[in-house]
């Protein structure tokens, strides 16, 4: 049974990753945090007596069926805010949308100026990076960040994600192809 | 952090990964503070609401249970239990007061007979003299013939 201080550090250690990876997956920090906290509660409320070794995979599938679920409402949402701007012939919240997510992706930040030419490549790198796995398929984004950012085993994997290890193994490698090719386009060799 | 380093052979995948999750690592060690903040908050409320102490409770309960069901019986605490032992406890409840009435009567009946003996101009000790009793019954007999 996972003691409150072994829930405690399994969060800290877990949580900005969590966030991110909520991030790549709605491109929004206020729904990304949102979706970080029904993850942990559920965690605590209905896994908090489980063993620390068991809490990694718990967590990571909680996280990915609450995107799944975030991503279920909003397509309702959206449906319905579509059939209101058909009638009302308002369509301003979708473009507002795009807006916000295109500013998003370039968001240059001011402080990269002063930045040495190292930590800035670096930075571009991760923004690259960060953008890429935003247009990932689902799945192999689900795969590759839980089995090589989270460190979770391929069964662990598979089993967090309801699929078999062969479908963890092809997501992953699917995905680590995509990106290298990604970032090589754009002259960044790892 | 836990990313899988210790695989002997690791494949071209695996490595470019690696190199990959490197970079990411910066993302978290980056992010604003009031983000941080943020999940700082979410967590300690997490905590608050982890399943263990609530279960906790539920132990301590169970516990006390226990000990009632040693002393009444394991099954103690069902509603059909519940109903049994009140049936019960009514059943006794009316032996007792059973009970209680026939003593009253006993005592009534014993007082009411001292108090004839004590207003009777015969003193008691007549009572258990054997020659008075003799005489009684003799001359019970000689009424009856």
């Amino acid at each position: 049974m996972a003691t409150p201080r072994e829930l405690d550090a399994f969060l800290a250690n877990v949580e900005r990753r969590a966030y991110k990876t909520a991030w790549f997956a709605v491109h929004n920090e206020e729904n990304a945090l949102d979706i970080v906290q029904d993850a942990m509660l559920k965690l605590a409320e209905s896994y908090g007596d489980r063993p620390p070794e068991e809490l990694p995979a718990l967590f990571q599938r909680i996280l990915q069926n609450t995107i799944r679920d975030f991503y279920r409402r909003s397509k309702v949402r959206n449906l319905w805010t579509t059939v209101f701007s058909a009638l009302g012939g308002q369509g301003d919240t979708d473009d507002e949308g795009d807006l916000d997510r295109i500013e998003r992706l370039r968001d240059p930040n001011s402080e990269q100026q002063e930045q040495p030419d190292a930590a800035l490549e670096q930075r571009q790198m991760l923004q690259i990076l960060e953008n890429e796995l935003a247009k990932l398929p689902a799945r192999q984004r689900e795969a590759f960040l839980m089995r090589y950012w989270e460190g979770l085993d391929t069964a662990e994997t598979a089993e967090a994600m309801g699929c078999s290890q062969g479908s963890v193994k092809t997501h992953c490698s699917r995905a680590t192809q995509a990106l290298a090719a990604a970032l090589k386009a754009k002259g960044i060799q790892l | 952090m836990t990313h899988e380093t210790h695989r002997p052979t690791p494949s071209q995948d695996d490595l470019l990964a690696k190199a990959m999750v490197n970079v990411l690592d910066q993302s978290t060690d980056s992010l604003p503070s009031q983000i941080t903040a943020r999940l700082a908050q979410m967590r300690e409320q997490a905590l608050a609401h982890q399943k263990q102490w609530q279960s906790a409770l539920q132990l301590a309960g169970q516990g006390t249970q226990r000990a009632i069901g040693g002393l009444f019986g394991d099954s103690f605490g069902s509603a059909t239990d519940w109903r049994r032992w009140a049936g019960s406890l009514g059943a006794l409840a009316v032996a007792a007061i059973f009970m209680f009435w026939q003593a009253q009567n006993q005592v009534e009946q014993l007082a009411s007979e001292d108090s004839a003996l004590l207003s009777e101009v015969l003193p008691p000790t007549a009572l258990i003299d054997k020659g008075f009793q003799s005489w009684i019954s003799s001359d019970t007999l000689d009424d009856q013939q």
